[in-house]
């Protein structure tokens, strides 16, 4: 439809709720990055940040009629996938634990030194990530490691940019006081 | 919002500590936008959206904008209902001409006008609209009625 790359979320959402597939997919084609990249701030595994990020759009989908078009779309849709993410954490937290302990002990044995170190070491990160606050953790991850500006994750997350930027500031400064035992974080930071 | 109430201090310029991390000791990223897995994903999300939004049953796009709450209303009823009610109105309107008719004092054959009225009163309700025509229904047997004549 004519018009349809420049018109609005809200504009698009309001059209879903009339039943407007191109609509729709204007919204998920504009959306699937920015959902995955919150989703995976919660889970690591690429098939399940999939899966999740699909749940979220599914879920968006049938709660289309409560969603009122004078509100910003895309914290609504923020609020979604933090959701389903969540709800799927803690479905799946036994089973997690246990297949990443498994993996990690196989990799250990498996490999040589510098990647025994290398998943070491990302064990220790995801540990460090996942004892941030929730939006401390989003901000960091859309900013640091998808690379967004904080103007565009605040609007994704329905804050201020600099609370993105105070988010990412303290971010960073955990992970990297979490992650001192390896030298170069440490010292490229002071360089 | 829901973690951090309070807003905290911005970060001193130049503090060592709040710089970014080396790229190699981040997480993977996502795919970059202008990737094609991108168009395979929203293909496959699409995929899962599409039968949903289509029994939805909604008006065509724009039409909300356009209309009044009322008649967007009235083309629910009508998407809803519009066989099932002209089927069990033609039911009815039998029923009335021939069997109640000829048992009560004074017979009462509803108008089309009546009629109409009573579809749009009953709002797809089918004890509704018996009760409107002035005929008391059970509502299983109403809804069973409805379910015999729908197509």
């Amino acid at each position: 439809m004519q018009g349809d790359e420049d018109a609005t979320d809200e504009v698009l959402a309001r059209r879903v709720q009339a039943g407007d597939r191109i609509a729709l997919e204007r919204l998920v084609r504009r959306y699937v990055r920015p959902v995955q990249a919150v989703v995976a701030s919660f889970v690591s595994e690429p098939a399940e940040i999939e899966d999740v990020a699909q749940d979220t759009f599914i879920r968006a989908l049938r709660a289309i009629d409560g969603y009122d078009p004078a509100r910003p779309f895309a914290p609504w849709l923020y609020q979604i996938a933090r959701n389903v993410a969540r709800n799927r954490i803690d479905a799946e937290a036994v089973r997690r634990t246990e297949s990443l302990s498994s993996r990690d002990l196989a990799a250990r044995e498996a490999q040589p030194d510098r990647l025994a170190e290398d998943a070491e070491f990302r064990a220790q990160l995801a540990r460090a990530l996942g004892a941030l606050p929730e939006q401390r953790r989003t901000a960091f991850r859309l900013v640091d490691v998808e690379e967004m500006g904080a103007a565009e994750a605040g609007r994704i997350m329905g804050i201020t940019p600099g609370t993105v930027r105070s988010h990412v500031h303290h971010a960073r400064r955990h992970l990297r006081s979490a992650l001192a035992a390896h030298a170069d974080v440490t010292e490229e930071a002071g360089g | 919002m829901d973690d951090i109430e309070h807003h905290e201090p911005s970060p001193p310029n130049g503090d060592p500590e709040g710089a970014p991390l080396p790229r190699s000791h981040l997480p993977e990223p996502r795919p970059v936008a202008a990737d094609a897995y991108w168009d395979h994903y929203a293909r496959r999300v699409m995929d899962e959206l599409e039968p949903m939004l289509a029994v939805r049953k909604k008006p065509a796009a724009g039409a909300v904008e356009e209309s009044s709450p009322q008649s967007s209303w009235m083309t629910e009823i009508g998407d809803r209902w519009g066989v099932t009610a002209l089927l069990a109105a033609a039911s009815l309107a039998a029923l009335l001409a021939v069997g109640i008719g000829e048992r009560t004092a004074e017979p009462r054959s509803p108008s089309p006008d009546d009629m109409a009225l009573a579809l749009i009163a009953a709002g797809g309700d089918p004890t509704l609209l018996w009760e409107r025509l002035g005929i008391p229904a059970d509502p299983v047997l109403a809804w069973l009625t409805f379910d015999g004549v729908r197509p």
